[in-house]
């Protein structure tokens, strides 16, 4: 487990006070077990951005060249914050990851966990009610995130300026990765817009992967695009070396079906099947994991055509 | 017109409509001189001559134009010049005491000095008070003046300042309802050709820049080309010394293209770029990002 995960409120309380020797004895017994549950606390709030598909204005495939105003356009975002939400902030795996600043923030957890989401709307930009909306984890209603007229409660129409604490488990199938999106009355539109992320839950004894990425497939402005850029160069260009373990989170929003698929890779399905295209619809997710030893540069994109030459393009650069 | 006037006189020229944001400019008589002996006026502008010396002082301009009458010690007497012209002025009580206006129908400067061609320039100053609009006009070589850019519209007080691109050789006037303003003629340099020069050792590549004419005390910034994100990316900058040269070291491990970009300050607008270089290699190279897959190959032109 890496030391970026969100902080753990609940043991940092145990190492303070006078029986601090016993209790940190306890602390290191519980401790020394990866799989022991966490309350993990996740800052976040929707903010207004200006947010550009296309930042190299080009398509290199197709040597297509675009004005940056027809690429950039505001929107309101999920972003990750301090404790608080004293300051926004993206934590290392998110940079590598390629999530945290189109798509929401990863947040990660284990088979589990409790999951605290501290989310505040700071949407100035629609002034519009938001929510959050998990999917993989258990939950009781009121944190569904969602607006149903004489049953949700506050959590499922945060009003600007309001927050509102959504608390998950990580239950024992919540494991794999999964999407989280808005679901008040607003969510059509500002799901086009990019108010969603994933969710990454590890097994409760799993090893973390050295590598993880996050692929997030959405039309947006009339481009196709993977965490929120357009064509290569512009969309992630995930990093790794050969011998390291790598996990591909792989979600789709919005009205269109995608497939996935990496160049020069193959991965094996739950029961064994090598496959190297998988496909998913909204809201559909799932991560696939291999140890690399492919060194090169590769390309990741979906396999709709149209889609690809729309932006649904990436590379993935193996360094041996 | 007669001291006792005066009054008058200045009430009348500050009360007229063009002079209700004229400037004012004193010329001073601190002894038996004009301070100072040369002034420039915007057509308009009312001048004030004011008596400082222990004596009685007048003005006689442009030859008996305004008369002052007798000018007693610690007085003075304005006048309003409304039409331009260059005006001979002179104290007949003591004919050695004499000095020059020049009434323009707008005053105008040139910025910055030095400009390359193709670098936006700015042309600033005064017309008369109230003028709605001025034009730019512009002359080649001594040629026919022409209308250049959309012109400005001054503010309240005939201030104004717009933007042409700098031609080498030009000079630059403005029009006004009165006339034209003065030329100027702004140093423009043609053009800058930059050069790059890569020189490697087992550890380190270093990019020579020169450029000619030397522009010493500009900035250039190092650009590589970022092979993943299909972008020119700036990666370094530094001053170009008194040769008009600078030199940017690199790992000799660096595999990538590299140009250099030219401006007058950090971060400023880029000026000039020079052409692609092939880091490995030294040589010149096709701009990658002008590379398209268009039929028989890499195709572009950016090179040298």
């Amino acid at each position: 487990m890496r030391s970026v995960l969100p902080t753990r409120r609940g043991r940092r309380h145990l190492t303070r006070g006078p029986a601090a020797i016993v209790l940190s004895a306890l602390v290191a017994v519980l401790g020394s077990d990866p799989a022991h549950a966490a309350t993990r606390d996740v800052w976040v709030a929707a903010v207004p951005t200006t947010w550009n598909a296309v930042p190299n204005a080009r398509d290199a495939l197709h040597g297509a060249r675009f004005d940056p105003a027809a690429t950039t356009f505001p929107t309101v975002v999920y972003r990750r914050f301090t404790r608080g939400w004293r300051k926004p902030v993206r934590l290392a795996y998110e940079a590598g990851a390629g999530a945290g600043r189109f798509n929401g923030p990863l947040i990660r957890a284990r088979v589990g966990d409790k999951l605290r989401i501290h989310f505040k709307n700071l949407d100035t930009l629609h002034d519009q009610a938001h929510s959050m909306h998990f999917h993989g984890v258990e939950y009781k209603p009121s944190s569904d995130g969602i607006w149903l007229p004489l049953f949700s409660g506050k959590g499922g129409n945060v009003k600007p300026g309001q927050s509102f604490t959504y608390r998950l488990t990580a239950g024992p199938g919540s494991a794999g990765f999964w999407p989280y999106h808005d679901h008040s009355t607003a969510m059509e539109e500002s799901i086009a817009g990019g108010m969603f992320g994933g969710l990454s839950i590890a097994g409760r004894r799993e090893r973390r992967s050295d590598r993880e990425f996050v692929v997030s497939f959405a039309a947006w402005h009339g481009f196709q695009t993977i965490n929120g850029r357009a064509f290569v160069g512009n969309t992630p260009v995930f990093e790794a070396r050969v011998g390291e373990s790598v996990q591909w989170n792989v979600m789709a929003m919005g009205d269109e079906f995608h497939t996935f698929h990496v160049h020069g890779h193959r991965w094996r399905t739950d029961g064994g099947t090598p496959e190297d295209t998988r496909g998913l619809g909204p809201a559909e997710s799932f991560r696939v994991r291999w140890r690399e030893d492919a060194p090169g540069t590769w390309l990741y994109h979906c396999h709709v055509e149209t889609h690809m030459t729309q932006g649904m393009i990436g590379l993935y650069r193996v360094k041996s | 017109m007669k001291a006792r006037l005066l009054p008058a006189t200045v009430l009348l020229a500050l009360s007229a409509p063009a002079a209700a944001n004229a400037e004012t400019a004193t010329i001073a008589m601190p002894g038996k001189f004009f301070d100072p002996v040369r002034s420039t006026v915007v057509a308009g502008d009312v001048v004030v001559f004011r008596n400082n010396d222990l004596v009685t002082h007048d003005v006689r301009v442009g030859g008996g134009l305004f008369d002052s009458g007798p000018i007693l010690r610690f007085t003075s007497w304005s006048q309003q010049f409304d039409v331009p012209g260059s005006l001979p002025f002179v104290c007949t009580l003591h004919a050695f005491m004499n000095g020059n206006l020049d009434v323009v129908a707008a005053t105008l400067a040139a910025a910055p000095d030095g400009v390359l061609a193709g670098e936006p320039l700015e042309l600033s100053g005064r017309a008369a008070a109230g003028t709605a609009r001025i034009g730019v006009e512009q002359s080649l070589a001594g040629g026919e003046w022409s209308a250049v850019g959309a012109g400005a519209a001054p503010a309240a007080d005939g201030s104004f300042a717009t933007t042409v691109p700098a031609v080498e050789g030009a000079s630059y006037r403005v029009t006004t309802p009165v006339g034209a303003s003065p030329p100027v003629t702004p140093r423009v340099t043609a053009r800058v050709d930059i050069h790059l020069a890569v020189e490697r050792t087992r550890r380190h590549a270093t990019v020579r820049v020169h450029t000619m004419p030397a522009t010493t005390g500009f900035t250039a910034t190092l650009e590589l080309y970022s092979r993943w994100r299909f972008r020119w990316r700036a990666t370094r900058r530094v001053k170009l010394d008194a040769d008009g040269g600078a030199s940017f070291r690199l790992p000799a491990s660096r595999r990538s293209f590299a140009r250099v970009a030219l401006s007058r300050a950090p971060r400023g607008p880029v000026l000039v770029r020079s052409g692609t270089v092939k880091l490995r290699t030294g040589r010149a190279a096709v701009d990658p990002d002008l590379i398209t897959p268009s039929p028989g190959g890499p195709g572009g032109h950016g090179g040298h």
